[in-house]
């Protein structure tokens, strides 16, 4: 009889299977919960430290630290200022973002598999050198873009006053803060999108709804938990973010909260460590907040899965505004990345930033000093060492956690999201203060080495990462993982061959997205990093502060290319090929 | 197959590969929300003997599914105990509890389950591997002839999603086989596909079942597919089984009215006994006194239940056309409808207050015709309330 092993068989190894139980359950459980302890230890003691230095500074409460930290000028413009940034970013951001998700995996807007990278590219470049990219470009005395426009405005005889049109105004920062924001929610969507049954969407068409009412009434709601994830992965990035208001918004006299806090710690002698750590307690509470109010609402409702039944997608037919919606796509590329790159390679070419180009004197040097002088070089290979770990460690211990949380369910799941979660709601700069005072000194002794800033990074990309595999782990159906245990692999092989691979797309966005975020860290690394431990965040303050523009752009350039290059490595060999090169038919 | 007859241990003893002894499942409802508690399997027990497919039929939401995700290990019961192959894999008395993964089972999901990121040879693959005696060829080998056997072959380096429904049944069907595990579990694996590519998988099932004599417990709420598959039918309502018995007994001569209801078609009417005697008692309904024959000793006169008989046992004829020829009570009565099935007639034929359907290999009444309607005597029985 040709079906083999027969039931004797089964039998017959009964005794084996029971070995293995013991053998082969005992380590996962205890690695997890190391995992979960060690995770917790790294999250928690730097943030109970801040707790303390809060709430009981010297071992009593403080009245006064409270009422200088919120009595204190230029506290309720930044975080009006903020607030305000925050809004308008989410507000704009997600519905592109969730938009281009749509276009690019639902529609035949896209052209083969590579376009799907279209909206990731501007994760190539970190934040930081967008904002140098652009400050370049827009700048209304020395801007690429600006300058000719205002001249060739004059021309036509229209007097605008420069400053009107800058970057370094509010709708330069909403506009750099949106560029910024918009890959994010493509990341978050896209896999969504990707998972979608399409049944759902044809059945919408043969019900005679149009390709919008298609969009909005069917897509959309379908992928209610990844918007609802976005605008929470949008309102905290633009609470945290710190280097686009600090190169543009200073400039431009507005204040935001987390340049706030670094001028705190930085610009103010002896540091008000103490009004730092005072708001970023506050700050804490109100993102936690936020937080629960995302998970509520996205708790009441469902979420497309995976699930074992194999999807042929079927691309919705755009017709005419195939064109419109590639160009829009394309424009938005241009906008953040090609041209901010192209003027970043400029400036670095020159000795210094003119508006114009002067081609006699392009070269190399730029460049060179960086690979001549040694601590830049050592700047350079530190960050891509850290972000290549970092990148790496994140998210496979978010994914981990994620799987761990699922398992448990319930209640336990809900808290495990809001501790993964709890780090975004801790400015980097504040909590690269409580990890300095918790690792750097006694017992610990890390604070010139790279391990500390890999720590402070652990925890505040965490976040970052944790929603991503969450996402990805909602969308894995629950009969695909119990059928990998009916057929004998052990919670260990589960996650190997089953959970991991079906969550990777997810981790692997998010993935590129820590490493572009890490290379071009400015915030941590302003208090972790130092000429013993340079990384090329604590480089580019440097560089800023001196003014030395084409050394800067010669780093972003650097940065950029080197994002680029990995990003999209990663992102090509880590995109889901099942299923996706389905022949159509049969 | 040589499997039956070279078993060890417990399991030869008794040749039975599943025993569920007093298993209770329950769902806690939210006080909060004012939702009770929900017991999905109460108090059931079960035997599968080795070689014997049993299917548990019931309509959605009577524990069927608990019953069988708990014997896969997929559900944790509150109590009783489960053995597979004599091997206890769940005792609440003894607090053993043997995870999915160490019950050496195979199972097909309802929604196949086949993992979208895998070809179709390393989802067959998939439980080989976990297992000791195979090496990489001989598990190519009796994958690809495991496929070929199933109609897949050639398919192998396909994703699943690049499958159509019924191609992604038989891979599901094949990974379920493929490490010839001691006991098959199928959760409702045929009701996602188109009703022709279900009939074709359900014959081949079962001639896969005459091959291989494979052990299984099958969910579904498709009476039909349950009757074509059982060897036992396990009729369940409410987390209870209600009648175990094969199929043929399941029809023949249901437990309860439920059963009787559940599976296959009946005509039911409320009656009364009159007078019992030998066995045998006069009923009366709405339409008449009906005399049942095999009655239990412990129905009484006086007692209220149902007058039942299967559609196919009433014959339909003209009426003064020599009905008391036939064998068995007549009534007159009205066709109200005459529906052509092509392997029958369906004749809806009202006696008065109450109406009666006959299943007739061919019927010369049409809507309006005055007819008698003729109960077969010995398929007439009597379900108590």
């Amino acid at each position: 009889m040709a079906f083999g092993m027969t039931a004797s068989d089964a039998a017959l190894e009964m005794p084996h299977a029971e070995s293995r139980r013991t053998g082969g359950r005992a380590p996962v459980v205890i690695l997890m919960t190391l995992l979960v302890l060690g995770m917790g230890f790294i999250i928690f003691y730097p943030i109970g430290i801040i707790l303390v230095r809060a709430i009981l500074p010297g071992g009593r409460f403080e009245p006064q630290l409270w009422i200088d930290t919120f009595t204190a000028p230029g506290l309720g413009i930044a975080a009006f200022n903020t607030l305000i940034l925050a809004v308008l970013t989410t507000a704009i951001s997600v519905p592109v973002g969730v938009f281009f998700a749509w276009l690019i995996e639902r529609t035949d807007a896209r052209w083969g598999s590579l376009s799907r990278l279209l909206p990731v590219i501007p994760l190539l470049l970190p934040p930081v050198a967008l904002a140098i990219g652009w400050l370049f470009l827009a700048d209304p005395r020395a801007g690429f873009i600006a300058r000719p426009l205002f001249d060739a405005l004059r021309g036509f005889g229209l007097q605008i006053e420069p400053s009107s049109l800058a970057i370094q105004s509010w709708q330069g920062l909403v506009f750099l803060y949106v560029l910024f924001s918009v890959p994010h929610v493509y990341v978050v969507a896209a896999a969504a999108f990707s998972g979608l049954d399409p049944s759902l969407e044809e059945a919408a068409r043969i019900c005679g709804k149009g390709r919008m009412r298609c969009f909005f009434g069917v897509s959309l709601p379908a992928i209610r938990h990844a918007v609802g994830s976005s605008v929470l992965l949008c309102v905290l990035s633009s609470i945290g973010l710190y280097s686009i208001p600090a190169l543009l918004g200073t400039a431009a006299r507005i204040d935001v909260l987390s340049v706030y806090i670094y001028r705190l710690l930085n610009f103010s002698y002896p540091p008000k460590t103490g009004q730092a750590i005072v708001l970023g307690l506050v700050l804490m509470l109100v993102i936690a907040a936020i937080w629960l109010l995302q998970r509520k609402i996205a708790s009441r409702t469902g979420h497309a899965q995976i699930g074992g039944m194999g999807v042929r997608p079927n691309l919705l037919v755009l017709g005419g505004w195939r064109w419109p919606a590639r160009i829009m796509l394309l424009l938005y590329v241009a906008l953040t990345s090609v041209l901010p790159l192209i003027a970043l390679f400029i400036v670095a070419l020159q000795p210094f930033w003119r508006p114009n180009i002067v081609w006699s004197t392009l070269s190399l040097d730029n460049f060179m000093g960086f690979l001549e002088a040694p601590a830049p070089r050592l700047a350079i290979s530190n960050s891509v060492i850290l972000a290549i770990g970092v990148s790496t460690a994140v998210v496979l211990v978010a994914g981990l956690l994620a799987i761990v949380a699922k398992n448990l369910g319930g209640v336990k799941e809900k808290w495990f999201g809001i501790l993964t979660k709890l780090p975004s709601a801790i400015p980097h700069i504040v909590f690269a203060v409580g990890v300095l005072v918790a690792f750097g000194f006694a017992p610990f002794y890390l604070s010139s080495g790279l391990l500390i800033i890999f720590l402070c990074y652990l925890v505040v990309f965490l976040p970052t990462a944790s929603i991503a595999a969450e996402s990805a782990v909602q969308q894995v159906g629950k009969e695909l993982v119990e059928a990998s245990r009916i057929f004998g692999a052990h919670p260990g092989r589960t996650f190997r061959t089953v959970q991991l691979p079906l969550i990777l797309p997810g981790l692997v966005a998010g993935w590129a997205s820590i490493f572009a975020l890490v290379l071009g860290e400015l915030n941590a690394a302003a208090i972790l990093s130092g000429p013993r431990n340079p990384v090329i965040g604590y480089l580019i303050l440097a560089l800023y502060d001196n003014g030395t523009y084409s050394q800067l752009a010669a780093m972003g350039s650097i940065i950029g290319v080197v994002s680029a290059i990995t990003v999209s490595a990663v992102l090509l060999l880590g995109r889901p090929r099942f299923g996706r090169s389905a022949p159509t038919g049969g | 197959m040589d499997g039956g007859s070279t078993r060890n241990g417990a399991s030869a003893a008794s040749g039975t590969t599943v025993e569920v002894r007093s298993l209770r499942k329950t769902f806690r409802g939210n006080v909060k929300k004012g939702a009770a508690d929900v017991h999905a399997v109460d108090n059931v027990d079960l035997k599968v003997r080795e070689g014997e497919l049993v299917v548990l039929l019931g309509p959605s939401g009577c524990g069927k599914t608990t019953l069988l995700r708990s014997i896969a290990g997929l559900e944790r019961p509150d109590s009783g105990e489960v053995k597979i192959t004599g091997r206890t894999v769940y005792s609440s008395n003894d607090g053993v509890y043997v995870p999915p993964e160490d019950r050496r089972i195979g199972m097909m999901f309802q929604s196949y389950a086949l993992w979208p990121h895998m070809t179709v040879f390393q989802n067959v693959a998939y439980p080989l591997t976990s297992l000791k005696g195979y090496d990489k060829d001989s598990i190519r080998a009796r994958v690809l002839d495991l496929l070929q056997k199933l109609g897949v072959g050639g398919l192998d380096h396909r994703f699943p999603g690049e499958l159509s429904g019924g191609q992604q049944q038989r891979v599901a069907l094949a990974r379920a086989l493929v490490g010839s595990p001691s006991l098959l579990l199928f959760d409702e694996p045929l009701s996602n596909i188109d009703a022709k590519v279900r009939r074709r998988l359900r014959a081949q099932l079962r001639e896969l079942k005459q091959q291989t004599n494979f052990a299984g417990v099958y969910v579904t709420h498709d009476q039909e597919e349950a009757m074509e598959l059982a060897d036992t039918l396990a009729v369940m309502e409410n987390g209870k089984i209600r009648q175990l018995a094969t199929s043929r007994e399941v029809y023949n001569k249901p437990a309860s009215i439920y059963v009787a209801d559940f599976v296959g078609e009946i005509n039911r009417w409320k009656g009364r006994v009159e007078r019992i005697a030998d066995g045998a008692a006069d009923v009366s309904t709405e339409f008449g006194t009906v005399t049942v024959h095999g009655i239990e000793p412990s129905v009484s006169k006086g007692a209220s239940g149902w007058v039942v008989i299967r559609p196919e046992r009433v014959s339909v004829v003209a009426a003064g056309n020599g009905a008391g020829g036939m064998n068995g009570p007549h009534f007159p009565g009205v066709v109200k409808d005459s529906i052509y099935f092509g392997a029958r007639y369906e004749l809806r034929v009202d006696m008065g207050h109450s109406e009666v359907t006959a299943w007739m290999a061919d019927a010369a009444s049409t809507r309006g015709d005055r007819v008698e309607v003729v109960l077969a005597k010995d398929s007439i029985q009597w379900l108590s309330e």
